[in-house]
């Protein structure tokens, strides 16, 4: 089922341009969206929920287009937003009801839901505590609460584990898993490389408002070929580099200067004899392992958009 | 659910109409101002003019030769009405109920998690101001009615009613009328600070403020302009519009029309504003 589908969607902020003709297909699942600050990962989740409208494009969520059925799509969203939500005076069990009334429950089915999700979110014990007196940790599970107690199929979670400590950061995803397991669809809007590695399917990088790259995390895990790190000594600078090109070898270099090279069958003793033919002489060759931090490095590096 | 099992489940089930949502919202915020006993105590204190209008009622009927001085008529509901303006209680209680209704969601994170939610912007006003209005109602209309009841069962007839039958529309007309009003202004205020009581003193700035103004004005004996530049003037000289004394108004009918100015600048602040603050937060 295609859960996001999104075609030239731009998004504005009076002249700047926070999402810049957007382009993806989100199958359902755990998806992780990643980027660095100001990349537009919170712009693409406020533009689902219709808080957004977009200055040109379209979007479906769930097979309804935004914008037009907002309630509709927001009674099959949940949202989980970065910022602390309280309602003062209001105890966790109270606040979770509240948001089930208004996401369409009945009083009797919002409250026995609320208990319901609150003690999935290990909030069972502190139910009838005030949310602005609960810790960090708690305030973020009544969030999760909040954002489940009207069942939605699809959750967009904004920064789930910030400001947690790792336990709390990592009983945070099992429950974004456990969700996920559920059949909930999730969209997990982060900066933390881990957590993406922890519970997503699939990611979506996004930079400076362009989709960047958009993949399984099983195929950027799986590297094709052999990838070597080598530094040659040369008297010709490049001539190392137009020798490899030449032979139709794939190969970049990295901020250091030193070049990575992609072998499929090859055996590395090729590499020398390209050396040689070109009159350099390597002085560093090692297997290379691209950890997924690096592959998004790189991929911010490049700034093109990889979509599989 | 089986206590034993607390891993996530789904939950399917009926959904209500969207009306039930914002009353939801507005039972909330109700119970939680009826938990501060301040309020609580406010209310009372507004309710001492019903008491001494009941009073009034009352002794007029067992002393007759009193009715020279006090009379019972259509104008001491007007009078009531208005004075419950002129003597604050219907401006503090706006200010109580109001000020922070839409500001502390606003600080608070929990305007985005409403709107979240498949209500609408409107959806959400209506929430909001369905406490506001009742809490306004609750020191000018239900008193009102309730020295109806006083009159009828202090009378042998029925009194007022026989020479106005339509008193009681009337007051359920002004009171609502009023009450929308301070309703719909208190809430655009709220709606533009995060905080209550900026919102409040902006509140109470400007519905005095113009008043003052005016008053000063009145007794420097300057040519001062009409009572409808006074937000509670406008509601007080409006009052005779509904109660059918035109002629001793004021202004009545630019005082009804400068108030619906008011309400309708009110409604476009709230709506520029409630369509944009979840984007900046």
């Amino acid at each position: 089922m295609t859960l996001l589908r999104a075609r030239d969607l731009t998004v504005r902020y009076g002249d700047k341009e926070a999402l810049t003709s957007l382009s993806l297909d989100l199958d359902a699942g755990v998806i992780g969206l990643l980027g660095p600050n100001g990349a537009g990962k919170s712009t693409l989740l406020k533009t689902l929920l219709g808080f957004l409208e977009p200055s040109r494009g379209s979007a479906e969520v769930l097979g309804l287009p935004i914008g037009k059925n907002g309630h509709a799509l927001r009674q099959r969203l949940g949202y989980f937003p970065e910022r602390p939500v309280f309602i003062p005076g209001l105890s966790s069990i109270e606040t979770v009801a509240l948001a089930g009334e208004i996401g369409g429950l009945t009083r009797t089915d919002a409250l026995a839901r609320a208990h319901e999700v609150l003690w999935f979110a290990g909030l069972g014990e502190a139910r009838y505590r005030l949310v602005e007196e609960f810790s960090t940790g708690m305030q973020q599970r009544t969030k999760l609460a909040m954002s489940l107690v009207h069942d939605p199929d699809f959750v967009l979670l904004d920064e789930p584990t910030s400001g947690l400590d790792p336990v709390g950061r990592r009983q945070m995803l099992d429950l974004v898993r456990e969700i996920g397991e559920r059949g909930v669809s999730v969209l997990l809007s982060t900066h933390l490389l881990h957590d993406v590695e922890s519970v997503c399917d699939s990611v979506v990088l996004l930079d400076k408002g362009k989709l960047v790259l958009q993949r399984k995390l099983s195929e950027l895990k799986q590297q094709p070929g052999w990838v070597y790190e080598i530094r040659v000594r040369e008297d010709e600078p490049g001539a190392f580099s137009d020798a490899l090109a030449e032979r139709g070898l794939t190969f970049e270099e990295d901020r250091d200067g030193q070049l990575r090279v992609t072998l499929e069958e090859r055996p590395t003793r090729f590499l020398f004899e390209v050396a040689h033919a070109s009159g350099a002489e390597i002085r560093h060759l090692r297997r290379f392992e691209r950890s997924l931090e690096e592959q998004f490095l790189s991929a911010v590096d490049r700034g093109e958009p990889r979509a599989s | 659910m089986p206590l034993h099992d607390l891993s996530y489940q789904r939950f399917d089930t009926r959904r209500t109409e969207r009306l039930a949502r914002s009353l939801a919202m507005a039972r909330m915020t109700t119970s939680l101002l009826l938990k501060r006993r301040s309020f609580l105590l406010l209310l009372c204190a507004c309710w001492i003019p019903v008491i001494v209008r009941a009073a009034q009622i009352y002794i007029v009927r067992q002393v007759p030769q009193l009715s020279q001085f006090v009379t019972v008529d259509a104008l001491l509901w007007q009078d009531f009405l208005t004075q419950q303006v002129e003597y604050l209680p219907v401006i503090l209680v706006a200010l109580y109920a109001g000020a922070g209704a839409i500001s502390a969601d606003l600080s608070s994170g929990a305007f985005v998690a409403y709107l979240s939610k498949p209500i609408s912007r409107f959806d959400y006003f209506i929430g909001k101001a369905i406490p506001v209005l009742g809490a306004i109602l609750v020191v000018t209309l239900v008193p009102a009615l309730a020295l109806f009841g006083v009159q009828l069962s202090v009378a042998e007839d029925f009194g007022v009613l026989e020479t106005a039958p339509l008193l009681p529309l009337s007051v359920i007309a002004y009171s609502l009328w009023m009450g929308l009003y301070f309703t719909v202004f208190v809430l655009a205020i709220s709606c533009l600070s995060r905080s209550g009581r900026v919102a409040g003193a902006g509140f109470v700035a400007l519905a005095l403020g113009s008043r003052i103004v005016l008053a000063t004005m009145w007794s420097l004996r300057l040519p001062s302009p009409p009572k409808f530049f006074s937000m509670m003037d406008a509601a007080t000289d409006s009052a005779h519009v509904f109660f059918g004394n035109v002629s001793s108004g004021d202004a009545p009918y630019l005082s009804i029309v400068a108030m619906t100015s008011l309400m309708l600048l009110s409604a476009v602040v709230l709506r520029r504003r409630l369509s944009s603050a979840e984007v900046a937060s």
